[in-house]
C-alpha cells in the first residue's frame, strides 16, 4: 500500500524474467562460443548484490519514501493519474536518472555507492543486477523532490522508477550487438551501454541514460561503441576481491579513510567525499580528466576523435 | 511478491546459475605459465603505462612480479580475469607458504603468494625491496 496510491512491484516480479533471461543469455554464451562471458563467482558476487540491493530497499525504502510523502503533502499540485501522466513521469523520471547517474561518477560520495555496479570485469545480464546496497545514504532522493512538487505522485514516481530500472537490465549484455539504427539513435542499447562500462580512456564519463540515449546527445555525454576499440570492462582501478560486503562498502571505507588523514584542512577533507573519483589534495592520484590527457600524450592521434572532444 | 515466495526463489536462482556456471567449466581462474602471461595481463590492465618491463610468476602460476618504468608491481587471477597494483604503498610480509601481500585496501584483501620453497621467497623479498630491475628474473 502506498497512500491513497497503489502500483504494483514491478521489479520484484521481474526477478523469475530475470532469472529465466540470464539463463537463455548462458546457454547462448555456451552454445555459441560467443556474445560474452560468464564467471562462476563473478556471476554469484553479482546476484548477491543484486539480493542485497533488494533487501536493503526492504530495511530502508521507508526513508526515501516517508520524504516523498513529506513533500506531497507540501504541494498544491496534483497531476491525476491519466496514462499520459505516467508516460510523462516516466519521461522525466529518466531525465532525473540521467543526472542522478551523472553524479554518480563525479561525486564521490555518490560514487561511493554506484562503484560496485561498475566492479565486475565481466558484461553480461548478471551485470545488470550488481546493484548498490547504499542507494539511500547519497541521498540522491532529493533529485526526485521535484517531480513530487510539481505533481506526480509518489507512488508513480516509485512504479515509473522501477520500470526505468527493468528496461536497463536487458541492454547489459555483449550477445546483443547493434539494434536497429532509429533505435539506436533514440534509446539506449547494450552498444551504447557498454561504452558506459568501458575502463578505456575514451569510453570514461560516457553513456550516462538510463532509458533514452537523447539526454547524453543532449548534454554532450554520448560517445558511441567503435568497431575498431572493444569496450575494457570493469574499473580504471579493478577491485581484488569476490566479496559481496567488500564490493559494497569497499569505496565508502576508503572515503572515510581519506577525509580523516592527518594533516588536512577542512576544505581538503570534504573535497575526498564530493570531488569526483581519483580527485586528492597532493594530484597524486588520477581523474578520468588526467586519465584522457595522459592517453593523448601517448596517442595524439585520437585528439578530436569520439571520447577525447 | 510475497517475500516467503521472493526469497526461496532468489536463493534457487543464484544457486542454480552458480552451479551451472561451475559444471560450464567456467570456474577455472586463470594462471600464468611464463613471465609473458603476466607482463600480457600487466600491459591490459595499464594499457596507457607503467609499461611491464619484466616479470617473475610465483610457482603455483598464481601470482607475478612484473617490473614497470614505475616500479614493482603484483598482478594476480580475479577469476578469468586479474587484478594488479604498482606496489609502492604495500607492506609485504613472510608466511609459512611465501609471502602475503597488503595494500591497506578494503577492496583488495592481502594477497596470498605462494611460493615453492626459501630461495624463492627471499628472491621475492630481495626484488621488493631493491628497486634496480636487473634483479627481476624468471
Amino acid at each position: 500500500m502506498m497512500g491513497d496510491l497503489t502500483y504494483p512491484d514491478v521489479v520484484a516480479l521481474a526477478v523469475p524474467f530475470f532469472v529465466a533471461a540470464i539463463l537463455i543469455e548462458l546457454t547462448w554464451i555456451a552454445l555459441r562460443h560467443r556474445g560474452g562471458r560468464y564467471e562462476t563467482r563473478d556471476a554469484v558476487t553479482s546476484l548477491v548484490m543484486g539480493a542485497g540491493n533488494i533487501a536493503s530497499g526492504i530495511l530502508l525504502g521507508f526513508i526515501a519514501w516517508g520524504f516523498f510523502m513529506v513533500l506531497w503533502e507540501l504541494t498544491p499540485l496534483d497531476l491525476g493519474t491519466a496514462w499520459w501522466v505516467v508516460l510523462l513521469c516516466f519521461v522525466l523520471d529518466d531525465l532525473r536518472y540521467y543526472w542522478v547517474h551523472r553524479f554518480g561518477h563525479r561525486i564521490r560520495w555518490v560514487w561511493a555507492s554506484h562503484v560496485n555496479h561498475h566492479s565486475s570485469q565481466h558484461y553480461n545480464l548478471t551485470t545488470a543486477l550488481r546493484q548498490t546496497w547504499t542507494g539511500t545514504f547519497t541521498f540522491m532522493m532529493v533529485v526526485r523532490a521535484p517531480l513530487i512538487l510539481i505533481g506526480f505522485h509518489p507512488a508513480m514516481v516509485l512504479f515509473v522508477g522501477g520500470l526505468n530500472l527493468i528496461y536497463q537490465f536487458w541492454i547489459h549484455t555483449e550477445a546483443i550487438g547493434r539494434m536497429p539504427r532509429w533505435f539506436e539513435a533514440v534509446m539506449n542499447t547494450p552498444s551504447h551501454h557498454r561504452v558506459h562500462h568501458g575502463r578505456n580512456a575514451r569510453y570514461l564519463d560516457a553513456n550516462y541514460a538510463g532509458v533514452f540515449i537523447i539526454w547524453d546527445k543532449m548534454f554532450g555525454t554520448f560517445v558511441p561503441e567503435l568497431e575498431e576499440e572493444k569496450p575494457d570492462y570493469g574499473l580504471v582501478q579493478n577491485i581484488g576481491t569476490f566479496n559481496p560486503i567488500r564490493v559494497a562498502f569497499h569505496e565508502w571505507v576508503s572515503v572515510f579513510r581519506d577525509m580523516v588523514r592527518p594533516g588536512l584542512t577542512l576544505r581538503e577533507r570534504l573535497m575526498y567525499a564530493v570531488a569526483p573519483p581519483g580527485w586528492s589534495h597532493d594530484g597524486s592520484r588520477e581523474t578520468s580528466e588526467t586519465i584522457k590527457a595522459k592517453h593523448l600524450e601517448l596517442h595524439p592521434e585520437d585528439k578530436g576523435t569520439p571520447g577525447f572532444g | 511478491m510475497p517475500l516467503d515466495v521472493m526469497i526461496p526463489m532468489v536463493v534457487i536462482g543464484i544457486a542454480g546459475i552458480g552451479v551451472l556456471t561451475y559444471l560450464l567449466g567456467w570456474a577455472k581462474p586463470v594462471s600464468f605459465a611464463v613471465p609473458e602471461d603476466a607482463m600480457r595481463a600487466w600491459a591490459e590492465n595499464f594499457p596507457d603505462g607503467p609499461a611491464p618491463t619484466s616479470a617473475a610468476v610465483a610457482g603455483d602460476g598464481r601470482a607475478a612480479l612484473v617490473e614497470t618504468e614505475e616500479g614493482p608491481g603484483l598482478i594476480w587471477p580475479m577469476g578469468q580475469d586479474c587484478a594488479a597494483r604498482l606496489l609502492k604503498d604495500a607492506q609485504v610480509s613472510p608466511t609459512k607458504a611465501g609471502l602475503r601481500v597488503d595494500f591497506h585496501d578494503f577492496g583488495t584483501p592481502p594477497v596470498p603468494v605462494v611460493l615453492d620453497g626459501l630461495h624463492d621467497a627471499e628472491a621475492w623479498r630481495a626484488i621488493l625491496t631493491d628497486p634496480n630491475p636487473e634483479t627481476l628474473h624468471a
